[in-house]
């Protein structure tokens, strides 16, 4: 029985349901095998078809894993190209579209190793505000999209300053709304490290954003 | 629930993952607890910002650029992962399984043999190649290095022991080499060197006692179990050393049979 006062706070975030049977995941499921089967067939035109389905969400990961959105371009390209490279390896043991992160996150890890420690800080903060791209929508008011892009810029580098082992589950899990075992399946590691990071991500990126998060408590 | 196993869980319970026994439990313990409470809530605004995030991105069209690239060769599969596709894609097949297991049976009949071979190497040599056993040699065969005589040696060096020349010293030694484990072959070779010399000397001590045309046939038959041994050069170099005119001529079977 939930107590009153805690009754606020139980409501679940996300309505994720738990992770996808293993294998045998019927189309209806995954709207993606068709077109898998007809690139397998060798068309051109359906892999096209897959890229223009997915590249938004791959570049929005690979955006908030690499934090530069030059490298992020580049990145997704990669991808892709390693996807068409390696799309043998799926195995329909899981959705297309979770095979499809674990090769952007591969990707991101590879472009990330490549370019080793060029990088400089202050590109991190370019990047940051890359992240928070967007400008202004057409519905608010000036002065509050100035605050709206300079939270999202704050946030982007805040993030990006997590660690990567976990900035990856936190970016699956809160931003790209993957559940733990698919996260699980793209990062290849247990479903309770995956639980156990994202509870460290959130906990670390609480502490660095105190002065947004803390508050007194209401009714206390 | 204690309060650092709840603190631990209140991620998950905040995505709602929680059985209802676990999820029962944190709110037990939250509602008494006043910093746990104070974590969820700002855990809760902390996803909240996050998911101020989501979308938000003005994606690249990259399709027609990855598309050229493609076709450019720029994502061509390596040998290797062609190699592996068509296996998988084959082995997929009803007739894979099958094939698969008479793959391995045959893999299992070439290799058998030859560790058995591997394992009866007598002696000081370096690790050999694998080689199936040995054909029944009419003739011997000098360039066979002594790791692929094995336990032919054995039996061979045995017949000839227990013919004739063997009787100046013991029984056949390399009985024991036919069926002991390799560390004591080894052991058994070093004894087999010694005995191969001191046939030799008691071969010298009694020469004048050997008829003539047999003294040729019984120095061969010394060589050749010398050479068998791998002690015809310590032989040889032993009866130089010597000095003495005799043994000089009978070091030159022992040279010669090595």
């Amino acid at each position: 029985m939930s107590h009153p006062r805690v009754t606020a706070l139980t409501q679940p975030l996300f309505d994720r349901s738990r992770p996808l049977p293993a294998s045998d995941l019927p189309r209806a499921i995954d709207p993606d095998l068709d077109l898998v089967d007809r690139w397998r067939k060798g068309e051109v035109d359906a892999f096209t078809a897959l890229v223009r389905r997915h590249q938004r969400r791959v570049f929005g990961l690979l955006l908030r894993m690499l934090g530069s959105r030059e490298e992020a371009e580049d990145a997704v390209q990669d991808t892709f190209l390693n996807l068409h490279r390696h799309g043998h390896r799926f195995r329909r043991e899981s959705r297309f579209s979770t095979f499809v992160y674990r090769v952007a996150i591969n990707a991101a890890l590879n472009r990330r190793r490549s370019l080793g420690r060029r990088r400089s800080h202050s590109d991190a903060f370019s990047e940051a505000q890359a992240v928070g791209h967007l400008g202004p929508s057409a519905e608010t008011d000036p002065e509050s999209a100035l605050a709206e892009d300079q939270l999202r810029t704050r946030l982007a580098r805040e993030l990006h300053a997590l660690p990567e082992k976990l900035r990856a589950p936190v970016v699956l899990f809160d931003i790209e709304g993957l559940s733990y075992g698919e996260i699980a399946e793209v990062l290849q590691v247990a479903e309770g490290t995956v639980k156990s990071r994202i509870h460290r991500a959130r906990q670390a990126l609480r502490a660095r954003l105190a002065d947004l998060v803390t508050r007194p408590e209401s009714g206390s | 629930m204690r309060h650092d196993a709840v603190a631990a869980r209140l991620s998950e319970y905040l995505g709602g993952s929680l059985s209802g026994r676990d999820a029962s439990r944190v709110e037990t313990h939250l509602a008494s607890c006043l910093d746990c409470r104070r974590e969820l809530r700002e855990l809760r605004l902390t996803v909240e910002l996050l998911r101020e995030l989501r979308g938000g991105v003005d994606s690249p069209d990259v399709a027609e650029t990855v598309r050229a690239r493609i076709r450019n060769g720029e994502a061509e599969p390596s040998a290797f992962d062609r190699l592996w596709a068509s296996a998988t894609r084959f082995l997929s097949t009803p007739l894979g399984a099958p094939f698969a297991t008479a793959c391995v049976g045959l893999v299992l009949l070439a290799v058998l043999p030859r560790i058995e071979v591997e394992v009866s190497i007598p002696g000081r040599s370096t690790p050999a190649a694998t080689v199936a056993p040995a054909p029944q040699a009419t003739a011997r065969a000098p360039e066979r290095s002594r790791a692929q005589q094995g336990p032919l040696l054995a039996r061979r060096v045995n017949e000839s022991l227990s013919g004739r020349a063997g009787r100046l010293h013991g029984p056949a030694p390399f009985a024991c080499l036919e069926s002991s484990p390799l560390g004591a072959c080894r052991e058994q070779h070093a004894f087999m060197t010694e005995l191969a010399i001191e046939n030799v000397w008691a071969f010298m001590a009694e020469i004048e006692e050997v008829p003539e045309p047999r003294r040729d046939d019984l120095l061969l038959e010394l060589s050749r179990f010398a050479a068998e041994s791998g002690a015809a050069s310590d032989v040889a170099a032993r009866l130089r050393a010597t000095g003495d005119p005799e043994a000089q001529q009978i070091a030159i079977p022992f040279e010669q049979a090595r």
